[in-house]
C-alpha cells in the first residue's frame, strides 16, 4: 500500500498540532475558556484564521459595505491647485455644499447662467418648502436687481435682513445690487443689517392675495381659471395656504360646480356635452380614488382605472 | 458534471487551507475535551 505525499506531510504536522493544542484540554469536559481560547491561542494564529474562503468573504463583504471607491472626475482633475490662503473652489466644494446644506446650491446647479427663470422657480421651490429662507430670498432680491425689477429687488432684500440675513458688507459689496447703490431704501437696508436690526417684512400677504385675485378675475373673464398649481407657482411662494383658500371660494359657485366644469360647458367645440361628461366622470373617479382632485390627476386616475381594466388585474389605486 | 467542474475551479483549496483547517481540527478537539493527538491515527 503507498501512501499518498501529502498524507504522509500532513500526518506530521496534525501531529506536531496536536502536541500544541493539548495544553488546552480538560479531561472528560469541555475548556471553561473555550471561547477565550478560540480567539487567542497558540495553535492558530490570528492572522491565519482570514484566509481561504473565508477571507474572501470577508473581503466581499467588506468592500459591499465600503462601497466602491469614489471615482476621480475628470473635473476634479482639471481643476487648478488653490491660492495660498484660500479653499478650493470647484465641483467637489460645490458638492459638498449642496450636501452639507440642501436648497442652497440647487437653482444654481441647475441653473445656466443667465437662465433667471428657472433660477426663480428653484428659489421658489426653496420658499414654498422653508419661508423664512433667507438666503433664498436674498438671491431673489440678486435677481430682482439684475433684471432691473428695483421695487421687487428692494421688498425681497428686505425680506431676506428681515429673515436672519444680516451680513450688511456682502449686500453692500454685492454687484448684483449696483443698480440700487443710489437708492435710500438700500442704504437703509444695510445700514439696518449693520445694526443687527430686523426691518418690517415688505411683501406681506395682503398685497400678495390683491394680486393673486385681481389675476384669478382677469383669467376668469378670458375663459376660465388657470388650474391652482400655475397660480401656486405664481404667488403661494409664501401663502399657499391661504391662496389655496381662496382659490377654491373663487373658482367654485353657489351651486357647487368648478371653474373647470364651467368652462367645459362654456367650451364651444363639437363635443361639448361630450367634454362635460368626461369631466364628470373624471371627478368621480378621482372621488372613488378617495383623493377627491380633479384635473391631471383625475385624468391619470381614468386612465390607470382603464388600463386595469383591460389588464384584468383589478388595481385602481395610482 | 461541467457545474461540478466550474466549482471545482472556483472552491478548490490550497495546500495552506487544508493546514488552517488541520490546526483548527485539532484545536476543537481539545478544547471540546478530546485528545488532540488521536486525530493522526484515524
Amino acid at each position: 500500500m503507498q501512501v499518498h505525499p501529502l498524507t504522509q506531510d500532513r500526518v506530521a504536522s496534525t501531529a506536531r498540532y496536536g502536541a500544541a493544542a493539548a495544553k488546552y484540554r480538560v479531561v472528560g469536559q469541555a475548556n471553561p475558556q473555550a471561547r477565550e481560547l478560540l480567539e487567542n491561542n497558540d495553535v492558530v494564529p490570528k492572522q491565519a484564521k482570514s484566509e481561504g474562503f473565508a477571507a474572501l468573504l470577508e473581503a466581499a463583504a467588506n468592500y459591499y459595505v465600503a462601497g466602491r471607491p469614489p471615482r476621480r472626475r475628470r473635473s476634479d482633475a482639471r481643476a487648478p491647485p488653490p491660492p495660498p490662503g484660500r479653499s478650493r473652489r470647484g465641483p467637489r466644494r460645490r458638492r459638498q455644499q449642496e450636501a452639507s446644506y440642501p436648497g442652497f446650491a440647487r437653482p444654481s446647479a441647475r441653473t445656466r447662467p443667465g437662465d433667471y427663470r428657472t433660477a426663480v422657480a428653484g428659489y421658489a421651490a426653496i420658499l414654498q418648502a422653508n419661508p423664512r429662507h433667507s438666503l433664498a430670498a436674498y438671491n431673489v432680491a440678486c435677481i430682482a436687481a439684475v433684471t432691473g425689477q428695483r421695487d421687487y429687488a428692494i421688498g425681497w432684500l428686505q425680506n431676506a435682513v428681515a429673515d436672519g440675513f444680516n451680513d450688511a458688507d456682502a449686500i453692500a459689496r454685492d454687484p448684483d445690487f449696483d443698480s440700487l447703490h443710489g437708492d435710500q431704501r438700500f442704504a437703509a437696508i444695510v445700514a439696518a443689517a449693520r445694526r443687527g436690526d430686523r426691518p418690517e417684512r415688505v411683501v406681506d400677504a395682503e398685497s400678495i392675495l390683491v394680486r393673486f385675485r385681481s389675476a384669478v378675475r382677469a383669467d376668469v373673464a378670458r375663459g376660465g381659471a388657470k388650474p391652482l398649481r400655475t397660480y401656486l407657482r405664481q404667488f403661494g411662494v409664501r401663502f399657499a395656504d391661504e391662496i389655496t383658500r381662496e382659490y377654491a371660494a373663487m373658482t367654485t359657485d353657489s351651486s357647487g360646480i368648478s371653474a373647470r366644469r364651467r368652462t367645459a360647458r362654456r367650451s364651444a367645440c363639437d363635443r361639448g356635452a361630450a367634454c362635460v361628461r368626461r369631466a364628470v366622470a373624471r371627478t368621480r373617479a378621482a372621488r372613488r380614488c378617495a383623493h377627491g382632485e380633479v384635473g391631471d390627476r383625475a385624468r391619470r386616475h381614468g386612465r390607470d382605472r382603464a388600463r386595469a381594466r383591460r389588464n384584468r388585474c383589478g388595481a385602481t389605486s395610482r | 458534471m461541467q457545474k461540478s467542474a466550474v466549482y471545482a475551479a472556483a472552491f478548490r483549496f490550497a495546500a495552506g487551507q487544508e493546514d488552517e483547517a488541520d490546526k483548527l481540527g485539532v484545536l476543537y478537539a481539545a478544547l471540546a475535551g478530546y485528545d488532540p493527538s488521536a486525530a493522526t491515527g484515524l
